[in-house]
């Protein structure tokens, strides 16, 4: 960390955004179609929940602590110093893996959606090299570029719920099913996305201030907006089951729109659009990564570390099995999986560690106080 | 060091090598100038596979479109297929407009055809679909004269559709949507006709007149609707637009009138006993356009009354007899289900009987007007002084 690379809470929320705009299109809205069909709807205001006690527990664990502490020095400061280290490792482990997985499954949309005729190597070889490239840089850049980004794809979603408005069967919608197992287990599918944010804590120590709720509400009410939209937007198009049926329904939303009766078959340009998420997502991976091996294992900083993540990631992207099933075992099982172990499974364990720690805290300051009197 | 990142990180772009064929992401850059863009493509049976044939639009020169047919066992093995035996430059299906299916291909199943639409990205949801009548889409496709071809006859029979509204052109995604939500769907069927004897300016061929609408039940072809039933069908689906109607004046002569009717109301209620009982109201508008009779008091309030209620009554007959169809059939081609949901049911969580069981009242109140009625207030169907 230099002292230039310092985020302003706005850029960390943007990076965040946009990244949970790259994990978004990879299932949703077909896999909460699938789940919980026209319930989806509820779904997603239903996860706010969730989201909440996620955001809550962050709050939890980064009280009282100075600025320039990430989810690494809260890991040694709570676990011991050996723990947090290997837990640190763990996750930059888990990051470059995860890099490699997004680069597949972006490469896996871009032959499914638009190239048919070739091969995903050719994406994962041009993609991670120009990742590991900003993954080497700083953390500022990346989080400018977000801030770029996130207009434009707000700006591209906005236009195509408006290109398609005048199409939508709005009963396709109706009756809303009651809040069951299924309209639950899509909310927690939801608020899933949000352990993105959990993992960017790594760059927390980065942050010029600790976020405030007006830094994070508007921009969590707009994600859930966007995926509110896009839901209803495909349910309305396509009914709860054929939505369900097409893998990128969205895509496929697209793939049928006419601007201004003149311009068609505009869905390269948007999957084109969404490559910047991802670059935004798997850089700030790849750099985070990078980050907690050195940490992990104190080695001395350098660029050599990232683009050695680069190159495993790109690695395990060439690895990954390309089968419809595999992929789609992978995508909707394994990662999620994994994610919410990563994202939500130590918070059970931080924070009564970190609620004990205060406690003592609060009584050694009292007896110090009382032995000062 | 930045210098070598820069290097590695521009290496890729050795990938993007132009606009030749090979293995980079230009693998499908295709020169404008040599592509056939394929505008219908007809699906037919054949006896354990299928006959694809497709026909290109008309190039800029004036030679004719490029037509090919090929038999193979799928549609995806007959797209690339057709590709091999294209005569002159490559075939794109990205801007198909009409997907014809012959009759027994459609009987034995259309769902995979849509399926297939659905999932391949090279055609898209937005082409018109189209089912021949007691034909084949091959005739159709390969049978156009040579000044013109079939996508030019369907381009004109959907305008037409579209303009006089008796009938609708639904397009694969709003036939897959209906399938999927309501398990039944209607498809625009015609029929083909020799314009031997009938065009003067162009050579002659087989054209498409149309046939009513085929019933799609389950993605497979069950029947017809024919005439009245299938403007009664528009009208349920809320797509009939302007359509004439000739009533008989009582005289032995006939008055033509001009139907227009809104989608109609219809309301699902549960009557004694938890008996499903539908209420469907039209309130069409009959416009007299033109008389033939001899009585001079055809247009008094009376009479005009009885012409109401006359239009009213055949309106009532079409409507009860498409809904006893539908029930027949156990079909809901009528999208009963999207009318019931829109009161807040759900189809799903009534009895898979509920469409044969189900009971069905029909209300029809025209308002007739006359063109010429000069009493009427300016701005009115009747005209009037301004």
């Amino acid at each position: 960390m230099t002292r230039q690379d310092r985020l302003s809470p706005r850029q960390f929320v943007a990076a965040v955004f946009l990244s949970a705009l790259s994990l978004l299109i990879r299932r949703f809205p077909r896999s909460l179609a699938a789940r919980a069909g026209r319930g989806a709807l509820l779904a997603v205001p239903l996860s706010a929940l969730p989201m909440l006690a996620l955001i809550a527990a962050a709050y939890l664990l980064f009280r009282r602590r100075a600025a320039g502490s990430g989810l690494s020095e809260v890991f040694t400061d709570l676990l011991g110093r050996t723990p947090g280290r290997l837990l640190t490792g763990l996750y930059g482990l888990w990051f470059v893996l995860y890099a490699g997985f997004l680069l597949r499954t972006g490469a896996d949309r871009m032959l499914t959606a638009v190239y048919t005729g070739t091969q995903p190597w050719v994406f994962i070889c041009i993609m991670a090299p120009v990742c590991a490239a900003a993954a080497a840089g700083r953390l500022l850049p990346l989080a400018r570029s977000a801030m770029i980004f996130r207009p434009l794809m707000l700006g591209l979603i906005l236009a195509v719920a408006l290109l398609t408005a005048k199409d939508l069967d709005l009963t396709l919608l109706r009756p809303l099913p009651p809040v069951d197992a299924a309209v639950a287990a899509s909310a927690l599918e939801i608020a899933n996305l949000l352990t993105i944010a959990f993992f960017l804590g790594f760059g927390a120590d980065r942050l010029e201030r600790p976020l405030r709720v007006r830094d994070w509400a508007p921009w969590l009410a707009a994600l859930l907006g966007v995926i509110g939209l896009m839901t209803a937007l495909c349910l309305g198009m396509f009914g709860q089951e054929l939505t369900a049926k097409l893998r990128f329904p969205y895509f496929m939303l697209v793939r049928d729109l006419t601007v201004l009766g003149a311009l068609e078959r505009v869905e390269p340009v948007v999957i084109a659009l969404w490559v910047f998420p991802d670059f935004v997502l798997i850089s700030l991976l790849l750099h985070l990564a990078a980050g907690n091996l050195r940490f992990s294992l104190s080695l001395r900083a350098g660029r050599a570390l990232p683009l050695l993540c680069a190159a495993a990631a790109a690695a395990a992207a060439l690895a990954l099995p390309g089968g419809i099933d595999a992929q789609r075992r992978l995508s909707e099982r394994v990662v999620p999986i994994l994610c919410a172990a990563l994202g939500f499974g130590p918070l059970p364990l931080l924070l009564p560690i970190a609620a004990l720690r205060e406690r003592t805290q609060k009584r050694t300051r009292a007896h110090d106080r009382r032995n000062q009197a | 060091m930045k210098r070598s990142v820069l290097v590695i990180a521009a290496l890729p772009l050795l990938l993007l090598n132009g606009c030749g064929h090979s293995r980079g992401i230009y693998s499908n850059y295709r020169n404008v100038e040599e592509l056939q863009l394929v505008r219908t493509l007809g699906v037919d049976a054949s006896g354990e596979g299928l006959v694809l044939s497709a026909a290109a639009g008309r190039p800029q020169n004036g030679t004719p479109p490029a037509i090919v047919r090929r038999s193979v066992l799928s549609v995806p093995q007959g797209m690339d297929a057709l590709q091999r035996r294209t005569p002159r430059g490559q075939l794109y299906f990205a801007h198909t407009q009409y997907l014809v299916l012959g009759q027994a291909f459609a009987e034995t199943g259309a769902d995979g055809i849509l399926d297939f639409v659905e999932r391949d990205i090279r055609t898209r949801m937005g082409a018109s679909l189209f089912v021949v009548r007691g034909g084949t889409a091959e005739a159709l496709i390969t049978g156009s004269g040579k000044d013109w071809d079939v996508s030019d006859v369907l381009t004109a029979l959907k305008s037409e559709t579209d303009e006089r509204g008796e009938s609708h052109v639904f397009d694969v995604r709003e036939t897959a949507v209906a399938l999927s939500e309501y398990g039944a769907a209607l498809v625009y069927a015609l029929r083909p006709a020799d314009t031997e004897g009938s065009v003067f300016a162009l050579t002659p061929g087989l054209a498409a007149v149309p046939d009513g609408y085929g019933i799609l039940r389950g993605g497979a072809l069950i029947g017809f609707l024919d005439g009245a039933q299938s403007r009664a069908a528009s009208l349920m689906l809320g797509k009939l637009g302007t359509v004439t109607q000739e009533l008989p004046d009582g005289a032995g002569g006939k008055v033509t009138a001009e139907l227009s009717c809104g989608a109609p109301e219809i309301t699902l209620v549960r009557a004694a006993g938890g008996a499903l009982c539908l209420s469907v109201r039209a309130a069409p508008t009959v416009v007299i356009a033109a008389l033939d009779t001899a009585r001079e008091d055809v247009l008094d309030d009376a009479s005009l009354e009885a012409l109401a209620a006359e239009s009213g009554v055949r309106l009532r007959r079409d409507l009860e007899a498409v809904l006893a169809r539908s029930r027949a059939e156990n079909a809901d081609f009528l999208s009963l289900g999207r009318a019931i949901r829109a009161q807040g049911i759900d189809p799903g969580s009534l009895p898979s009987d509920w469409l044969r069981t189900l009971k069905v009242s029909v209300s029809v109140e025209p308002l007739v007007r006359h063109s010429y009625d000069m009493d009427a207030p300016a701005g009115t169907d009747g005209g009037g002084a301004a």
